[in-house]
């Protein structure tokens, strides 16, 4: 799958496109930063893959390849949601809907680029676990996990906002102006 | 404690724990999901659509080889153990059920080299006990893989993000907004 940084990336550049909105920004502005942390927060099963390295159990690599599988559907991206809006219990009610709200899409947003993934028919993310197995395997079948092409498309995407904003001398989701 | 704090506190005490009680349960779900990975760990089920090649692990398809008949394509991840150059046979990784045989006939596997990991598509054949083979149509051979390493930076961003952009608090382990002031445009 993507690293953090292929996801985080493409979630900058949808949030710079809403800051060039201005209706879009004044609104949105408040949840820039959390739907960078959503975007990523499915790969949260990251740090346990990482355990399962040091650790070197075949049992808990098995149980962590099966969490991917879990994180990686729309249930798991709810539910996550949920454990990191537990972490913001100081805002207002309609404000923690917003926060849940924000982090569900990112996640969604997370889905959708985990879908260019595996290029062969039946290998896929389980969408609609717990509807498990190749049936429920949805993919665009493009590249393979290792494949560093989304890193390095959305290096050029990235760097073409910043060279806007440098151009325009406004970073417009900073609110740097000079 | 302010008289003021007090009485909001008094009046709105059963609001408070609700919302405490919900932080908790927010605070847990994750072992939901962690229930529901050990549960799928365990599970083997038939597949439901033979139309659709079935990506499955190597010890489930030899301890159910009946349910992967011919002509279903299934795909599975294995490591390479040893390599037969006259036969073109693939000797993979299979656990306590012994060495899995993978017949490569129709591909060309002289870059193939032992100890690698591969993604198999092929047709089994371990329901018949004169084969007894995986029949490999096609494969892939996993290329090391930097995305964790490459997330470490991620995961100091999110870091930055958190620390930076919101105000901690260790008392209840909480992040809040450092600002209302987009809160309130929102």
């Amino acid at each position: 799958m993507p690293d953090w940084l292929t996801h985080m990336g493409i979630a900058y550049v949808v949030i710079w496109g809403i800051s060039k909105i201005p209706e879009l920004n004044s609104k949105l502005r408040a949840y820039f930063w959390l739907f960078i942390i959503g975007m990523v927060a499915p790969d949260i099963e990251r740090f346990f893959t990482v355990v399962a390295q040091v650790i070197d159990n075949a049992y808990f690599t098995a149980l962590t390849f099966t969490f991917i599988t879990v994180t990686h559907s729309i249930l798991g991206v709810a539910i996550i949601s949920l454990f990191i809006t537990s972490f913001f219990p100081h805002e207002q009610q309609r404000d923690t809907k917003f926060i849940y709200l924000t982090l569900f899409i990112g996640g969604l947003g997370h889905l959708m680029i985990d879908l260019i993934m595996w290029p062969w028919p039946g290998m896929g993310l389980n969408l609609f676990y717990p509807l498990a197995g190749s049936e429920f395997s949805y993919s665009f079948h493009l590249v393979w996990p290792w494949n560093f092409t989304p890193l390095f498309i959305t290096s050029i995407i990235l760097l073409g906002t910043v060279l806007i904003d440098a151009i325009s001398r406004n970073f417009s989701v900073f609110r740097w102006q000079f | 404690m302010e008289l003021g704090e007090l009485l909001w506190y008094s009046n709105n005490k059963e609001k408070f724990d609700i919302r405490k009680i919900i932080r908790i349960l927010f605070l847990i779900s994750p072992i939901i999901l962690l229930g529901f990975a050990i549960y799928e760990n365990n599970l083997w089920h038939p597949p439901l659509n033979p139309n659709v090649p079935q990506y499955i692990s190597i010890n489930d398809l030899r301890s159910h080889p009946e349910a992967y008949p011919p002509p279903m394509k299934v795909i599975m991840q294995g490591l390479v153990i040893n390599k037969n150059k006259t036969s073109n046979f693939l000797i993979l990784e299979g656990g306590t059920m012994g060495p899995f045989r993978v017949n490569c006939s129709n591909l060309d596997i002289s870059f193939i080299n032992t100890g690698v990991i591969i993604y198999l598509l092929g047709v089994s054949y371990f329901n018949d006990p004169s084969k007894n083979y995986f029949l490999a149509e096609n494969f892939e051979i996993q290329q090391p893989t930097y995305t964790t390493y490459l997330s470490i930076p991620g995961a100091l961003l999110i870091l930055i993000i958190l620390f930076v952009g919101f105000k901690f608090s260790l008392k209840d382990f909480s992040f809040s907004r450092k600002t209302k002031e987009g809160v309130q445009d929102a």
